[in-house]
């Protein structure tokens, strides 16, 4: 059997060889076992269900909490030329939903958000079909123990409760923690699952946190670090205005870097991410909005100017580093201020007791939430949340939580200044949050342990020539291959 | 400096009838009576839905600047007034091949055909068809596949063909270097990047603005340019359902057809659940685009020509003054006499 599976992994994946844990977890599947399956971030989570959909003689079911997660991991199988392959979410229409519905078993992977799988029609549908494997993705996200608790998760369990002979489950998760574990069994009502569990360690990532006096420093030093030493690298930044200006900044310096945020046309962060790709560019200097469906594994560095919004975005996001296994830099440069000003941004845009008043007494008079954005008495954002509670849950309730979400906001963000300011090593710190230990660190393990930065990275190599303009008929005959 | 001027344009045209919103509705391409109203009275068909997603934000902070540059004043009923520096500036305004009313958003559309058939061609041709489509929407995988499909892209030849076509259409003489450098660097394939706004507009020295509506005119040029070269045999399909074939909204296109049938404004206030300020304005919008219209009907036994004649007079499009000088007609009517008696389509105007 192993045989088959690796001549799988080549011949549909490209690859020659499992990553640690893959191959477990796949043989575990295919012998009908449900599975709890934890793996560190960007360490080929998604194979582990993949794959045994070509073997599998059914539909492989993939309930995926974040869209975005969702639509990149439907484009890698469409990219790999996989048609059969659906995404369920509340961005279609009725009709669209409809006819989807009428011949989704024609599907083999078929994503669908958690709040799909409570509505009545595709409840229905599902029983009707023949399913090989249900996968839970993020499946941290059904516990109130994780980090990223998303209510809608447990109907996914209710769903799963009814029925009894059901198909194995896989629940993919990055967090060890024993609250979250016993949660994801419970809700999940997961029959005598095996565990395959991995360290959450990245052993090729180091870590630095840097403190800086002054803003001003910290861009010098950032830039110098850039300068000194070679990427491909991400520089994580707060706001869309800092990546554009950091950005131009970089490029006067000599850096081939580009910016790249949510505020730009689609198309163009699609150039961004193929400049990347293809190597034209060391450097993308990017808010949150880069990193899913950048599938780019020779990262070199990962820098942060600012404390992101917990330990699990910080670990995502030094995750797109080193996914080749070679040494890579993650470091964060910091001032004394900076967690007032993350907390700030955490938080400045979210909804308190004042905006739940404007929402109920527009809703009251008959006026619809878009209107209350034009007329800037609320957000976007206020109204994306405030819609999701306030259809949920009475007034009270809604503010009550929001307080409380508000309150996890701000720890979230003193957890991971804590973990890097403190005096005790940053790797151990990481993978403790998420539940385990680590067994041995390795050398020049983080700033904490102490390290030697030209030990990890290279200095940086003299720079090609950052993007050129073709004329318009080079530029054709280049995008045809036409030879002129 | 081209959004600016074409801001200046707008305002002079507008002749101090109109407020600051009128030009920010135009741009974007808003479709609404008013709008769809000042387009044609005031002669600005060129510049419907020029930025469909320019924010209030953006716009206000341009025309503060165009403010403190003392190129236009706006009063403190929101009215904005060009100043002699301004006209210096307007004067300097190249003419702009653009023709939003008949494409209205549309050539984006075909950009992103374009632009997705592209980069499918250019990974056939190099055998790999690995790729990440570069537009995300689902309508326009859809019509790219079955195009692709239609017009048999594996043949032998074909992609040779399709290169051809674009080549002789990018060397019509009304396109510059600047429009096919634009346009050529937002296409993108196998290994070969597209490059973002903001790094052409570092490249080139040109505002990113200026850089879109040279963008936008790039296409007007070439979608023209497929339409009436007769040799072309593929870019014409690609463009299908690009241009507009009924110059109304499609709200008003509705509204017509029930009225064509015989509808009232009532029964069809009633069957379409609208309001009737609503309807009226399909109905202003059908005197103003549909030549066989008649107004007749909402002025019984009147001289209609003759009402005409004494509005034009006025030499005011504003509803308020002409309201005053005949307080025996409705808005709605003067509105309807506006729409009739306002030159026909101005495409080329400057």
């Amino acid at each position: 059997m192993t045989n088959n599976l690796h001549k799988i992994l080549f011949e549909k994946f490209g690859y020659s060889s499992f990553r640690p844990g893959q191959l477990e977890i796949i043989q575990s599947i295919l012998q009908q076992e449900d599975v709890v399956a934890i793996l560190p971030t960007g360490m080929g989570k998604s194979l582990c269900y993949q794959l045994p959909g070509y073997i599998l003689p059914h539909s492989v079911v993939i309930i995926s909490p974040l869209l975005a997660l969702m639509q990149d991991q439907v484009e890698q199988l469409k990219k790999m030329g996989e048609k059969r392959v659906i995404a369920f979410n509340s961005f279609l229409t009725q009709s669209e939903k409809q006819t989807l519905l009428n011949k989704l078993e024609q599907y083999k992977f078929i994503f669908l958000s958690p709040e799909m799988v409570t509505q009545e029609k595709v409840k229905e549908k599902l029983k009707s079909i023949p399913i090989s494997l249900i996968v839970a993705d993020e499946a941290h996200c059904i516990s109130q123990w994780g980090y990223d608790f998303r209510p809608d998760y447990l109907r996914l369990g209710e769903w799963l409760g009814d029925n009894m002979d059901r198909p194995p489950v896989l629940a993919l998760t990055a967090t060890a923690t024993k609250q979250v574990m016993d949660d994801i069994h419970t809700h999940l009502n997961m029959k005598k699952p095996t565990q395959h569990i991995q360290s959450l360690d990245r052993p090729n990532i180091r870590y630095a946190a840097i403190e800086v006096d002054s803003r001003e420093g910290k861009f010098d030093k950032i830039a110098k670090q850039i300068d000194d030493f070679t990427g491909p690298g991400i520089l994580y930044t707060q706001s869309r205005k800092k990546a554009d200006n950091y950005a131009q900044k970089l490029i006067t310096k000599g850096i081939r870097i580009a910016s790249y945020h949510a505020g730009m046309e689609q198309v163009d962060r699609m150039f961004v991410q193929q400049q990347f790709l293809n190597n034209e560019i060391d450097w993308v200097c990017a808010t949150n909005a880069f990193g899913m469906g950048v599938h780019k594994n020779d990262v070199r560095q990962v820098i942060h100017d600012h404390f992101p919004s917990s330990v699990a975005n910080y670990s995502q996001e030094i995750g797109r580093a080193g996914r080749d296994g070679a040494d890579s830099l993650a470091t964060l440069f910091y001032t004394k201020d900076d967690e007032d000003l993350s907390i700030f941004v955490a938080t400045n845009d979210f909804p308190d007791e004042a905006h739940v008043n404007v929402f109920m007494e527009a809703t009251r008079n008959g006026i619809q939430p878009t209107q209350l954005v034009s007329q800037s008495l609320l957000s976007e954002t206020h109204v994306r949340i405030l819609s999701y509670w306030l259809s949920r849950k009475t007034m009270e309730e809604t503010v009550k939580i929001l307080h409380q979400l508000r309150l996890q906001k701000i720890q979230q963000i003193h957890q991971i200044k804590d973990i890097l300011l403190n005096s005790t090593c940053i790797r151990e710190k990481i993978v403790q949050f998420f539940g385990q230990a680590i067994n041995s660190k390795p050398l020049n393990c983080c700033s904490k342990c102490g390290m030697e930065l030209d030990v990890i990275v290279e200095s940086s190599k003299a720079n090609s020539s950052y993007l050129t303009l073709q004329s318009w008929e080079n530029r054709l005959s280049s995008l045809f291959h036409m030879i002129d | 400096m081209l959004f600016q001027q074409i801001i200046l344009h707008m305002v002079n045209r507008l002749n101090e009838e109109r407020t600051i919103s009128a030009p920010y509705h135009l741009i974007r391409g808003k479709r609404s009576g008013q709008t769809i109203q000042d387009v044609k009275s005031y002669h600005l068909t060129k510049y419907f839905a020029l930025f469909p997603r320019l924010t209030k934000q953006s716009y206000d902070q341009i025309i503060h600047q165009m403010i403190e540059s003392g190129w236009l004043r706006v009063n403190e009923l929101s009215i904005p007034q060009i100043t002699e520096l301004g006209e210096k500036v307007l004067n300097q305004m190249p003419t702009f091949h653009l023709n939003g009313w008949l494409y209205r958003g549309n050539e984006r559309i075909f950009f992103q055909r374009l632009s997705l058939v592209t980069q499918t061609l250019s990974h056939v041709k190099a055998n790999d068809l690995a790729f990440i489509p570069i537009q995300k929407d689902e309508k326009i995988h859809n019509w790219v596949r079955h195009f692709l499909k239609m017009v048999s892209y594996k043949n032998e030849g074909f992609i040779e063909e399709f290169y051809q076509e674009l080549k002789t259409t990018f060397q019509s003489a009304a396109l510059t270097d600047l429009h096919l450098t634009i346009l050529s660097h937002r296409l993108s394939g196998y290994q070969v990047s597209g490059v973002t706004w903001q790094q052409l507009s570092h490249m080139l020295e040109t505002d990113q603005m200026d850089l879109e509506i040279l963008f936008q005119e790039c296409l007007h040029i070439v979608l023209d340019e497929i339409s009436l070269n007769t040799k072309l045999i593929l870019l014409p399909r690609m463009s299908e359902g690009i241009k507009t074939t009924t110059p109304l909204t499609e709200s008003a296109k509705r509204t017509a057809d029930l009225y064509n049938q015989g509808h009232s404004i009532e029964q069809i206030m009633s069957i379409r659940q609208l309001k009737k300020s609503t309807i009226e304005d399909h109905f202003v919008e059908m005197a103003m685009n549909e030549p066989l219209f008649s107004i007749h009907m909402f002025f019984p036994c009147e001289d209609i020509q003759h009402i005409i004649q004494q509005i034009k007079n006025q030499q005011t499009k504003k509803l308020r003054t002409l309201k005053e000088a005949f307080p025996a007609y409705s808005y709605f009517q003067l509105r309807l006499l506006l729409a009739i008696g306002g030159d026909s389509i101005d495409q080329q105007s400057t």
